[in-house]
């Protein structure tokens, strides 16, 4: 009794303190992150993108880093950072000297991605070999040109770091002839291994070659790859995210914390289902959350015989006697959109509340045509208000399919203290994927741990490894494809590699249903199982930090 | 000491210049970039999540009992009694369980 006590206790201490929590001066590195952005070209905006990702990665440490374009440097300004980051992802950008110069000179820290090593490395000017003890050689790629016969020639694509293999990202289209991929490293070679060390190596499994991946030279690091394209949670970004407080000079503690979030709990969510969630991790003492629709919609009457329904808060027994029970057990609530759907459109599928989008047009890929913060705004407070009147209080806001405007975004943070989500960020506020030059870029970005400030002034408690789907294409086109127990397990064992990463996953009550016929309860055991038999300590998303 | 320092600069002025014209020619050197590897011209990057984790992100979950669901009533008590439970509400007393004062 004593031990449950303490326990619901802990959860709501930890409520309190997060609505609590005053605005705090950042202490972290003052970072500078300059990327390739050369006017007018189709990818003129990708190497902001990739800033931007950077950017919220370096928000961990506590730390607002300042985005700027390699072409606008002026000479000693990275004298007033402590970290300098460029990302050379656009081929052959010509550099500014006063940038070269710099970089050459510095005694602060700099971290070279990818392309244009060659600028520094190979002129003169700058004595790089010998200073560094390391040298660049050349671009690697694919082995050869992908065919129908040899679809996968290979390249340089496994890196191995703390006894795991890495294995970036491939699909070739044989019928449009597109590799899906990044194949390309900057191959450095080490003249004076008392100067420059690799850290991290690639092997390129078809020649069974391998380079440097990550190299360090006293202050300056070379990552030969770009790791912020076609991530995911067994992803070489997780490398990156570990490598960070290296790099920064910010060492976290070994520190492995977990948390589970039951997804799309609205009106018609079953109430036996939660049941026997909440009893199983009631049982194991292990907090939860529960991702809460506050108010129910069909617009188009597709689960309501062709009749618009909609069931506010105050009306949904089955929603709030499943919340009602799970609150005392350890759950606490996080407001999963205000309607998780958008006006009377198929967005994209139904129009029905844990369906659709509703901060993003996904079938126009574009904003809302009502998009802005005050429209955003408008929905967040009318989802609390929802959520208050019937006594209940967020701790977080998790965005419907993770996927929400700028603007959106950006009213988010001005609402709730926490989110607890992955994130979509773009290079404009009204952005325009399909310009011939200067056309922007949407990226998707998952994090191994608590962001602390992102790109949009949200604080970012994390879902990292995603959440156990079944084909049931028979009774729900929908629902078409595998992700197994053994699926999140096997992320969370990669999440592992990040000193202090998490290993956060959701799962939908809807799997034990019946009707549905899947081993959705004695699945989702195996998760919780296998993530407890790793290591991580079971926290409640308010005391994640 | 001053007409000094004027003349000392002077006649050093066009090494001076020389040295850091030179130095300058240096650094702007065009460095001739190393070649593409092949099939460049075919690669598609996509920046941020992989094309999969996007896919799982836009999950949708239905089946046909949620049709004409009531989320107005307790769906715990649409199921079925276990007849195995007695604390299921739902069960109906047995009248032949002696324990049961009605029984008879």
């Amino acid at each position: 009794m004593k031990t449950l006590l303490s326990f619901m206790l802990a959860a709501m201490l930890g409520a309190v303190a997060l609505f609590a929590q005053p605005a705090q001066a950042q202490t972290g590195p003052k970072t500078l992150i300059v990327y390739d952005g050369p006017p007018n070209t189709e990818f003129s905006r990708l190497g902001m993108a990739y800033g931007i990702m950077l950017k919220n990665l370096i928000g961990h440490f506590d730390s607002n880093a300042e985005l700027l374009p390699v072409h606008s440097y002026t000479a000693g300004k990275m004298q007033n950072y402590a970290a300098i980051f460029y990302l050379g992802s656009y081929y052959d950008n010509p550099l500014p000297a006063a940038f070269l110069s710099d970089v050459s000179t510095t005694q602060k820290t700099v971290v070279w991605f990818k392309y244009n090593l060659w600028q520094l490395a190979w002129n003169p000017a700058y004595g790089f070999p010998a200073k560094f003890g390391f040298d660049f050689a050349s671009l690697r790629g694919m082995n050869a040109v992908p065919t129908a016969a040899d679809p996968a020639p290979g390249f340089f694509d496994t890196i191995s770091y703390k006894g795991k293999p890495f294995v970036k990202y491939y699909s070739f289209n044989g019928a449009t002839g597109t590799i899906n991929a990044d194949p390309d490293i900057g191959v450095a070679t080490v003249l004076d291994p008392a100067k420059a060390t690799t850290l991290v190596p690639v092997t390129n499994p078809k020649t069974g070659e391998t380079a440097p991946y990550v190299l360090r030279s006293g202050n300056f690091w070379y990552v030969a790859d770009m790791p912020f394209s076609f991530i995911g949670p067994r992803d070489r970004y997780l490398v990156l995210s570990d490598l960070l407080h290296d790099m920064l000079g910010v060492n976290h503690a070994e520190s492995h914390k977990a948390l589970v979030r039951l997804e799309d709990v609205g009106a018609m969510v079953s109430v036996s289902a939660m049941r026997q969630l909440t009893n199983y991790l009631y049982g194991k003492r292990i907090p939860f959350s529960i991702a809460m629709i506050p108010r129910y919609v069909d617009a188009l009457g597709v689960y309501n015989g062709n009749i618009p329904q909609t069931v506010p808060l105050s009306q949904a027994t089955n929603l709030k006697t499943s919340v009602n029970y799970a609150l005392p057990r350890g759950a606490q609530i996080v407001m999963h959109g205000y309607t998780h759907q958008y006006s009377n459109l198929r967005n994209p599928h139904t129009g029905v509340s844990g369906d659709d989008y509703e901060f993003w047009n996904i079938v126009a890929n574009s904003p809302v045509a009502e998009d802005s913060t005050a429209w955003a705004l408008g929905r967040l407070n009318a989802g609390l208000t929802e959520l208050r009147n019937n006594g209940y209080t967020p701790v977080a806001w998790e965005t419907p399919h993770y996927h929400a405007s700028a603007l959106a975004s950006k009213a988010m943070p001005t609402v709730f203290s926490n989110t607890y989500q992955r994130v979509v960020y773009f290079t404009a506020d009204q952005p325009n994927f399909n310009a011939a030059i200067n056309k922007d870029f949407g990226v998707g970005q998952i994090f191994p741990y608590v962001i602390k400030k992102d790109h949009y002034g949200q604080r970012i408690i994390p879902e990292n490894l995603g959440n156990i789907e079944y084909d049931i294409s028979a009774i729900d086109p929908t629902s078409n494809f595998n992700y197994t127990w053994q699926d999140i397990v096997t992320n969370a064992e990669y999440g592992k590699t990040v000193r202090d990463g998490y290993a956060s996953f959701f799962f939908h009550p809807f799997w034990l249903e019946p009707v549905v016929g899947t081993p959705g309860l004695a699945d989702f055991k195996k998760v919780v199982e296998g993530i407890s038999s790793l290591g991580y300590t079971w926290i409640a998303p308010s005391t994640a930090n | 000491m001053q007409t000094y320092t004027i003349r000392l600069l002077a006649s050093k002025l066009p090494v001076a210049l020389a040295l850091g014209g030179c130095a300058l020619a240096m650094q702007a050197l065009a460095v001739q970039a190393p070649p593409l590897p092949p099939g460049s011209s075919m690669v598609r990057v996509e920046a941020g999540i992989s094309p999969d984790e996007v896919s799982r992100q836009k999950r949708a979950h239905k089946h046909s009992k949620l049709e004409k669901k009531d989320p107005t009533r307790d769906d715990t008590l649409d199921t079925p009694a276990d007849p195995k439970d007695p604390k299921d509400p739902k069960t109906p007393k047995d009248p032949k369980t002696p324990k049961d004062p009605k029984a008879k």
